[in-house]
């Protein structure tokens, strides 16, 4: 029997009453990344996270999440742990700081086993635009595990460590959750302090926890929230108890189901799946609309716009200089640039980067980066107006289920559409969920619960009911 | 044909911190000592906000009469140089905190395009290869663009000496040019019809005397050319301080390609009516109204500018100014005081002169109880030891004879010992007088107040 | 279809190399995006207010206070090319 199977507060206990230590946890967590072989590392932690643990041994166990073995997204910056970002550009890079996020979890006594494989700079929904090579979904591993947060979300399905972190600028801790068969959430922008997080794209970027349950997942978001001051756009507001509305009735929540997120373009299947749950909510007593919100099926343009605008500056300080790869051939400094950021960053990085520059050059920026700016607004009153009338809007995660690796690559637009129920979200900056509702040959599907700004609360109360009724249905 | 010219200054502010990182603002400290992680463009870094800058670049708006922008945000200016840590500049290109101001010079108004916040960047030195110092990067700037409204070398120097006085009297900046805390570039253009010239860029000039070199032989240049029936073509060019002319260092590239957008990382910055107030409430006196105030209070005009362009001496004076005579002070500051801190290449406050026993000290000189001269042998004193000016003049037994019995008492004497005198005063040799008065001073021991003893004397002599 | 010129712009203002070959698929690539994101243009809308980030803070400042200061070590670590106390690029002509 492995203790890391258990639930986290049985766990708790056993490590309360001494039946377990830490270092039993964290040497059942090397042993599965043994076992398995899904490349969902590129920096194990191994000898710090023995010393920690045996450290441990020696304090008293003063909260939930102490001793648990946790595994970091590799665009978190660890002080003195190798953080790439996934990238040849940040090979050898070692923080001299510690992420917030890092801070926070080190205060609970959690361990850091390692850190996770994602697509470079978090750019790509599969996992596969790594240096470090893709990561394999572990239920079928000729499929995608999904990404950007892709050795997160594969990490904890394996079962090597219960909790991730992974962040979400497009979808990027949904999908990957969702095609995994996993809890999920991109908190609202905000809640949680991006500093220390490598930046893709700041107005968008969140860090969020990837959890085998509902439970789980708000006991970690209580763990990583709260106001920072190293990140100016992180909120004041008070953090509450994430776990308090879980198991409170839901009779009450009245839920809206957005018409664009049922459309054709949505795999059948998938569809009924929701379909279930929309008649288990029924059932129960809560009312569910259809609706409409405005400006949904601009997202994409939009993100192309903000995301890779803000990217192409965000990315700019690789320059070789400071710290990151090391070239030696160039002859000046523009070949020291050029060449340090051809040879460092993958094709997807580039490109990306080449289409962010364009959309602010020259008079570009005036024409469609003005105009996103105010569509974005536009677009997020459409979702403010939904939510002052329902609590709660849901839908799919994703269009479909995890696909075959290598058949979305080198694809400047269609890579994108692959987030297309995800991104709206970012846009508004509203906190969301994605929740396994069942399967589809085999494979997991994700529903989306997306709530008003900060209540996550609400969002897991919902969560947790359909986890518990559902169950049979698997 | 006519020449319009527009002028950039930098200006770094001297906050404690620096602008969108708290590390210490002071890039002369030892080499990459002031920085943190941010300075660094590191990884995961993120801008923080340092509010002094905003209270100084409102201070400064104040100053110069502009608008203000009271919801702002800050943009990033992209490109890549390598003093330049994060690829992007922080700046305000959308919404300047100030705009459409104006600096009054003697014989006009220099209108203000806009005022706006950025931050410096490294600072590099140039030798086999490039050294980057990080301990500037990050230290907070406000750029102060006028319109093109110039005409000519010796309005750029008047509006440039009155930036830089009020800013100094702002206490926001230490203006120093030859030391890059500001910096000057100025756009010339000269037009035969009304549309405005081509434009040549002059950067980074070392002085304020050389500005207004660097445009006069900018103007006289590109008017010669227009004479000979050539194009000016759009270019940088550097001021050369041996040869006091101007030098093409390149040809502008077709537009400067930015990518300008909004600065995501730092909130929108408002500005209530109650911020305003605090930052107006505590305006210090600036040089205008002390000019003002000075002649009202008679002190002569070359006192005045000396006093206005030391800062110091002026604070010294400001404080002392309501409770002694204030044209005694000024003459006492800007002469002796003066030389001596000239002399010994320090500044006020590094001398012992306090307030109190220098404004004791022109007391005594107001009510004409110790001479001029004894006056310059006081300060002299005070200045490197404070000691009490009436202990000065007790122990060297300085205290002037003002009482006008024993002064008549001593005049009579004289007068009626020297006969002959009167005799040659009253046919008219001035030399009588002379003679008198310095048997005047010979008999009191020279501790008479001589025009007290002058005046007496000329009354005796006359009844005489 | 974007021009050569224009491409090699933009990769000169991204700091990139574009070979020969792969020039044609970025001319296509920038192309389609343009297509793509040319829908936003088309949307009227009636605000003129700008969304430059979801958080609703204002104000956000510090105090003019110093913080911290990393060591002269650390803040060379990272670097590939230091000579004495300071980080190095090959020399920039102005």
């Amino acid at each position: 029997m492995r203790y890391l199977d258990l639930d986290i507060k049985t766990i708790n206990e056993k490590l309360k009453n001494k039946e377990i230590k830490p270092i039993d946890l964290v040497n059942e967590a090397f042993d599965r990344i043994e076992e398995t072989n899904l490349n969902c590392f590129i920096t194990l932690n191994k000898e710090d996270a023995i010393k920690k643990a045996k450290e441990l041994e020696d304090k008293e166990v003063d909260n939930i999440l102490f001793g648990l073995p946790i595994a970091i997204k590799d665009n978190i910056v660890t002080k003195d742990l190798r953080t790439t970002a996934a990238s040849h550009i940040l090979e050898d890079f070692i923080p001299i700081y510690d992420a917030t996020v890092i801070t926070k979890i080190k205060e609970k006594n959690m361990i850091i086993i390692g850190k996770t494989n994602m697509d470079e700079f978090a750019m790509g929904s599969t996992g596969e635009t790594s240096y470090f090579g893709n990561t394999l979904n572990p239920i079928d591993n000729t499929l995608v595990p999904g990404g950007s947060s892709s050795g997160s979300a594969a990490c904890v399905a394996t079962g090597i460590t219960p909790f991730s972190l992974g962040t979400d600028t497009g979808g990027s801790i949904r999908q990957p959750s969702s095609f995994c068969g996993l809890v999920g959430l991109k908190p609202t922008y905000g809640r949680v302090s991006r500093y220390g997080v490598i930046a893709f794209a700041s107005s968008l970027d969140q860090v969020g926890p990837i959890t085998r349950n509902v439970y789980e997942n708000a006991l970690l978001l209580n763990v990583i929230s709260g106001q920072d001051k190293n990140d100016l756009t992180s909120s004041n507001k008070e953090v509450k108890d994430y776990t308090s509305l879980i198991g409170k009735d839901i009779t009450n929540l009245k839920i809206a189901v957005p018409n664009y997120y049922m459309s054709e373009v949505i795999d059948k299947t998938v569809r009924e799946k929701i379909i279930n749950i929309i008649n288990l909510l029924k059932e129960k007593g809560c009312q569910v609309d259809y609706v409409d919100i405005d400006y949904l099926e601009y997202a994409i343009p939009l993100y192309q716009v903000i995301a890779l605008g803000e990217a192409s500056s965000n990315l700019a300080r690789y320059d070789g200089i400071r710290y990151g790869l090391k070239v030696d051939d160039f002859k000046n400094v523009d070949e020291l640039y050029k060449n340090t950021r051809n040879i460092g960053f993958g094709n997807e990085v580039k490109r990306r980067i080449m289409i962010g520059s364009y959309i602010l050059s020259g008079e570009n920026a005036n024409v469609y980066y003005y105009k996103a700016l105010k569509l974005r607004k536009e677009m997020t009153d459409s979702f403010v107006s939904v939510l002052s009338k329902y609590d709660l809007i849901i839908g799919p995660t994703n269009t479909d289920v995890a696909y075959k690796l290598g058949t979305k690559q080198d694809d400047a637009l269609k890579s994108f559409y692959d987030d297309l129920l995800t991104i709206p979200v970012n846009m508004a900056g509203l906190p969301a969920l994605s929740l396994p509702v069942g399967y589809k040959n085999n494979l997991p599907v994700g529903m989306h619960i997306i709530g008003n700004y900060f209540e996550e609360d609400k969002i897991y109360q919902l969560a947790s009911y359909i986890e518990n009724n559902l169950k049979e249905e698997k | 044909m006519k020449p319009t010219i527009g002028i950039e200054v930098h200006v770094e502010l001297k906050t404690m911190a620096k602008a969108f990182s708290l590390s210490k603002n002071n890039f002369n400290d030892e080499v990459n000592t002031n920085i943190n992680v941010l300075d660094l463009g590191y990884p995961g870094t993120l801008p923080r906000l340092n509010k002094g800058i905003i209270d100084f670049a409102l201070k400064a708006c104040l100053a110069f009469n502009c608008k203000i922008n009271r919801l702002m945000h800050f943009d990033r200016k992209n490109y890549f140089y390598p003093d330049l840590p994060k690829g992007y500049q922080i700046t305000q290109q959308d919404t300047p905190i100030g705009y459409d101001g104006y600096v009054e010079i003697s014989n006009k108004k220099i209108y203000l395009e806009r005022m706006h916040i950025e931050e410096d960047t490294c600072k590099s030195i140039h030798t086999t290869d490039t050294l980057l110092n990080f301990n500037r990067a990050g230290v907070p700037l406000i750029e102060i663009v006028t319109k093109p409204c110039i005409n000519n070398g010796k309005e750029a120097m008047e509006y440039l000496e009155k930036l830089r006085e009020t800013l100094l009297y702002l206490g926001i900046s230490d203006v120093k040019i030859e030391e890059g805390s500001m910096r000057c570039d100025v756009n010339v253009s000269v037009s035969d019809s009304d549309k405005l010239g081509t434009k040549c860029e002059v950067k980074n000039i070392g002085s304020i005397s050389s500005v207004g070199l660097a445009i006069d032989y900018e103007i006289k240049r590109q008017e010669e050319l227009i004479k000979k029936g050539e194009k000016i073509v759009e270019q940088t060019r550097r001021f050369d301080d041996k040869t006091k002319t101007t030098i093409l260092m390149r040809y502008k590239e077709t537009g400067n390609d930015y990518r300008y957008f909004p600065e995501p990382d730092i909130p929108f910055v408002y500005i209530d009516d109650e911020w305003l107030k605090e930052i107006s409430d505590n305006m210090p006196i600036l040089t205008d109204e002390l000019k003002n105030k000075y002649v009202e209070l008679g002190i002569n005009n070359n006192n005045i500018k000396t006093i206005i362009s030391n800062k110091n001496i002026c604070n010294f004076l400001e404080s002392v100014i309501d409770k002694c005579n204030p044209v005694i002070a000024s003459n006492l500051l800007t002469g002796d005081v003066l030389s001596y801190l000239n002399k010994n290449i320090i500044k006020i406050e590094d001398t012992k002169l306090s307030q109190d026993n220098f404004i004791k000290l022109v007391n005594k000189l107001d009510k004409k109880s110790i001479s001029s001269k004894q006056g310059k042998e006081i300060i002299s004193i005070i200045l490197e030891n404070d000691k009490d000016v009436d202990l000065i003049i007790k122990e060297n037994n300085m205290e002037q004879i003002s009482d006008d019995n024993f002064v008549i008492e001593i005049v009579n004497k004289v007068v009626s010992a020297n006969p002959d005198s009167i005799k040659d005063f009253k046919e008219g040799k001035d030399r009588a007088v002379k003679y008198l008065m310095g048997q005047i001073m010979k008999e009191s021991k020279g501790k008479i107040n001589p025009s007290l003893a002058n005046q007496t004397l000329i009354e005796v002599l006359k009844k005489s | 279809m974007i021009s050569e010129e224009k491409v090699k712009h933009i990769a000169d203002l991204a700091k990139l190399n574009v070979t020969s070959e792969e020039m044609s698929k970025y001319q296509q690539q920038l192309t389609d995006i343009l297509t793509e994101i040319d829908k936003i243009l088309k949307v009227d809308i009636k605000n003129e207010e700008i969304m430059i980030s979801p958080s609703n803070n204002r104000n956000c400042y510090s105090e003019d206070v110093i913080e911290s200061h990393i060591s002269k070590s650390d803040a060379l670590k990272n670097a590939k090319r230091v000579k004495g106390d300071y980080i190095i690029v090959p020399k920039v002509i102005e």
